[in-house]
């Protein structure tokens, strides 16, 4: 046998292994699908028609104490602290930590909420870098500030985590735009006690009308890459997350809004410091921990959307954002490798962390190796550009009904997008999204796993445009919807 | 059959079902708009009529008319929308309109049906439109634990013995979402719900008991005295917890005395469940029995400890002075604490029960 019939073989054998990969995701996708629309029938049945405001007269809500880490974010501060005192929630309390912030974010809040210094007796069950001060509003009760030396996102969050006194847990970005009823929606799973963690779904800001820190008026985003985001983001909602849901597989809160019961999270510790895909990771410890210990572990996630994001517009900065995504989660099934087919985490062991591994971690190296054999293949002659067509045909169908389908999922259930025009656009991206775009996010995902390979753990920077409209560097993390299941 | 002629079908159903998928993401979008665009001028007329009747007493044929001709969709939006924002004689009429009009029936109807989103919906339309009897009270019992909880929200306005006995029956319900929607209603009954609570209290020595406590809290009435002190020698340290919390709400004499007396309680929980009620009732003769427990092993009862005598006023300085000099690092250095908090003292709230 000569190198290229060895060759034409191997590329035989590839292909074929690939087209297993194929069918055995597309076949999971449609499972996934199904319990989706199941439970979104389920969630849209129970929704109907109830009184939500009766909790805001309720006396026994349960607390929630949103944790609000800020650093560098003198200009929307105020703002944004405004908008999350309006929500509407009858047991809230606001904790703001001041992540070392070197451009007059605490002046901003001092001066706006006539802060005065206290000096409340609490226990500091999480381990983080020393805190300066502590303020109290005396204009809003509810509001505190926690001025502590710079630590990053995870450690901000944490000495929150040690100053907050609800049952409940929100972490949030202070930019992040909140539906101002989302708590109401998010604090239901948790009457059942079996439930530490809730997720919601998390929408594209970019495009759409904002006023005084709320989405007025939800528009598709009229460029692409945020359209190409926009798509993604329902699709790994609607029916990636929640079809997790009835499977029992939810892994990621995201970091941009996620509610969590605090004795849990104390627990475990509170969210790590070493790992850049944090908002995975806790949610994977509670698991197991709830596991390990026979104590609750349920992570609920609810299709409505409740809080809305800004997307990266630029390629640098969407494909740092990927590659930290991707770094995130190979750092995270690594440090959690002994969960694989381990039975005694149950389905976590058995069926979901297997799934994670081989549907999010592995996909970008079988696409890429599908991509590179295919053209290959055809170069040497083995695959036969008919059939190379058709299979194209097919991986795209497939992905643009996945789409679509989420899209129907979403025009049924919520409707948020009003104008025909904003649908038109919305089918415009679903199309084409699979067209280029995909297969950079391939790329940005491959360079991920080579730099986890290296031992990275940085950040990167982001530049974000803001609601307003004016460019603003940021150093920290974008901390959007964390990673998405790409279809 | 080779794989190019497998893949044709494939892209064939692909195409199907992406057609179909498209049909209806941008149909339904348009079916909306035309829906609301035919409905807006017959609703806002009916909405306009609707708030003149409310204060007119004569009969609204002309009113009931117009709801008539609406789609039972929108005839259910309007009166709920509007029965949800009134109260007295204005919701009264539109009840009487609803039942006019055909939608109370309807709903009593689909409170008997075989599927539980019938059920609850026709509950949700009753609990907002009124004339739930006797439907509603025997859905308290329903299998579903989402009808259950909507049947206890609608009873939080009908506090009969009936209901209220069902209610604390549901005290300790398998589901979450009841347990919580009970507490809450029994918490908005308010007066009514004391005897049968006291009652309920000496009777159980369960999970309910604990989450009568709760109510009873919340509630803070001085007849819960006696369930209260009982709930003090209960055997689940939750109790007693609970049962301290109570004490703090109602007070009295002899309360603090079972108060000073849990200060001694081997749970932690209950030490500073104690400790915080002394503190909440300003009791300072309990000063010298709270002094000691600064020295206790764990932060929250020293936290609690040190708080109570400081609320305690002079008495409670006194002793949190002469702990300074104390052998335990723990105790002078909770002590420090608590005598360097400044006027401005911002308390967290304690967890929720």
């Amino acid at each position: 046998m000569i190198w290229p019939d060895i060759a034409a073989l191997l590329l035989t054998r590839l292909e074929w292994a690939i087209l297993s990969y194929f069918l055995f995701v597309n076949g999971f996708y449609a499972l996934q699908l199904i319990s989706a629309g199941w439970d979104m029938w389920e969630y849209t049945l129970k929704a109907r028609g109830a009184n939500r405001w009766r909790v805001l007269g309720s006396r026994v809500a349960p607390r929630i104490s949103m944790i609000v880490p800020a650093r560098n974010e003198a200009a929307t501060i105020a703002q944004s602290v405004q908008a999350l005192l309006a929500l509407h929630y009858p047991n809230l309390e606001i904790v703001v930590v001041n992540d070392g912030s070197g451009d007059g974010t605490l002046d901003v809040l001092r001066e706006e909420y006539d802060l005065v210094p206290i000096h409340p007796i609490y226990q500091k069950h999480i381990q983080s870098r020393p805190v300066r001060g502590l303020y109290w509003s005396r204009r809003h009760a509810n509001l505190l500030l926690v001025d502590k030396y710079v630590g990053g996102k995870a450690d901000a969050q944490n000495a929150g985590l040690n100053l907050a006194t609800g049952e409940l847990i929100c972490v949030s970005d202070a930019d992040t735009l909140i539906e101002p009823d989302a708590l109401q929606r998010m604090v239901r799973p948790f009457l059942e006690p079996d439930v530490v963690a809730v997720g919601g779904t998390i929408r594209v800001a970019n495009g759409s009308l904002v006023r005084s820190g709320r989405v007025t008026t939800p528009r598709a985003p009229r460029t692409p890459l945020a359209g190409f985001q926009a798509i993604e983001y329902l699709r790994a909602f609607l029916f990636g997350r929640l079809g997790w849901n009835r499977l029992g597989g939810n892994l990621i809160i995201s970091g941009a809004f996620g509610l969590f019961r605090r004795e849990a999270f104390i627990a475990v510790g509170g969210y790590a410091h070493d790992t850049v895909g944090e908002d995975m990771e806790v949610i994977v410890r509670l698991r197991r921990h709830g596991r390990e210990h026979n104590r609750p572990r349920r992570v609920a996630f609810i299709p409505d959307p409740v809080a809305w994001t800004e997307v990266p517009e630029s390629l640098a900065a969407l494909g740092r954002q990927r590659d930290r995504w991707h770094r995130g989660l190979a750092q995270v099934m690594w440090r959690h490798r002994r969960l694989c087919f381990n039975p005694r985490y149950g389905v976590l062991g058995m069926v979901v962390y297997p799934l994670f591994l081989l549907v999010e971690l592995c996909a970008p190296v079988v696409e890429a190796m599908g991509l590179v054999g295919l053209l290959a293949g055809l170069l040497l002659g083995v695959v036969n550009l008919p059939f190379a067509f058709l299979f194209f045909l097919v991986a795209y169908g497939v992905n643009v009904v996945l789409t679509l389908v989420t899209l129907v999922l979403e025009e049924v259930n919520f409707h948020r997008y009003e104008g025909l025009g904003d649908r038109l656009i919305l089918l415009a991206w679903a199309v084409l999204e699979p067209l280029g775009y995909r297969q950079l996010t391939v790329l940005w995902r491959l360079r991920g796993l080579l730099n986890f390979a290296r031992g990275r753990t940085d950040w990167g920077a982001m530049e974000r445009r803001g609601f307003t409209g004016s460019a603003r560097p940021t150093s920290r993390s974008p901390s959007g919807p964390s990673r998405t299941t790409a279809a | 059959m080779t794989a190019d002629a497998l893949l044709v079908p494939v892209v064939i159903i692909e195409c199907i079902l992406a057609m179909d998928a498209l049909m209806v993401f941008l149909g339904h979008g348009l079916w909306l708009r035309w829906h609301r665009s035919r409905s807006s001028a017959r609703v806002g007329q009916a909405r306009a009529a609707l708030a003149t009747a409310l204060d007119d007493p004569s009969p609204p044929e002309a009113l009931l008319r117009l709801v008539r001709a609406l789609s039972p969709r929108w005839q259910v939006r309007l009166l709920v929308d509007a029965a949800r924002n009134l109260s007295g004689d204005r919701r009264e009429r539109i009840s009487m309109l609803a039942r006019e009009a055909g939608l109370v029936d309807g709903a009593r109807a689909w409170c008997h049906s075989r599927f539980w989103w019938r059920r609850l919906h026709g509950a949700r339309l009753l609990t907002v439109l009124g004339h739930g009897e006797p439907v509603m009270p025997a859905l308290l019992a329903d299998p579903h634990p989402a009808v259950r909880a909507q049947a206890v929200e609608w009873a939080a306005d009908h506090p009969t013995p009936g209901v209220i006995d069902a209610l604390l029956y549901l005290l300790d319900d398998e589901s979450g979402l009841t347990r919580y929607t009970v507490r809450d209603s029994l918490l908005r009954m308010g007066d009514a719900v004391i005897e049968p609570l006291v009652s309920c209290l000496s009777r159980h020595t369960s999970r309910q008991v604990e989450a009568a406590l709760e109510v009873a809290t919340g509630l803070a009435d001085p007849r819960f005295l006696a369930p209260a002190l009982a709930a003090c020698s209960n055997r689940l340290p939750r109790a007693r917890v609970l049962g301290a919390t109570l004490l703090g709400a109602v007070g009295g004499r002899d309360g603090a005395k079972a108060l000073m007396a849990l200060l001694a309680d081997p749970e932690p929980g209950v030490r500073a469940s104690a400790s915080q009620a002394l503190g909440r009732l300003g009791y300072w003769p309990a000063a010298p029995r709270l002094a000691p427990l600064l020295r206790d092993l764990v932060w929250s009862v020293r936290r609690e400890a040190g708080l109570a005598l400081r609320a305690f006023g002079a008495p409670g300085v006194l002793y949190l002075r002469r702990l300074l000099s104390d052998d335990d690092p723990f105790a002078v250095d909770m002590a420090r604490q608590i005598l360097d908090l400044p006027d401005v003292v911002w308390q967290p709230a304690s967890p929720s029960p």
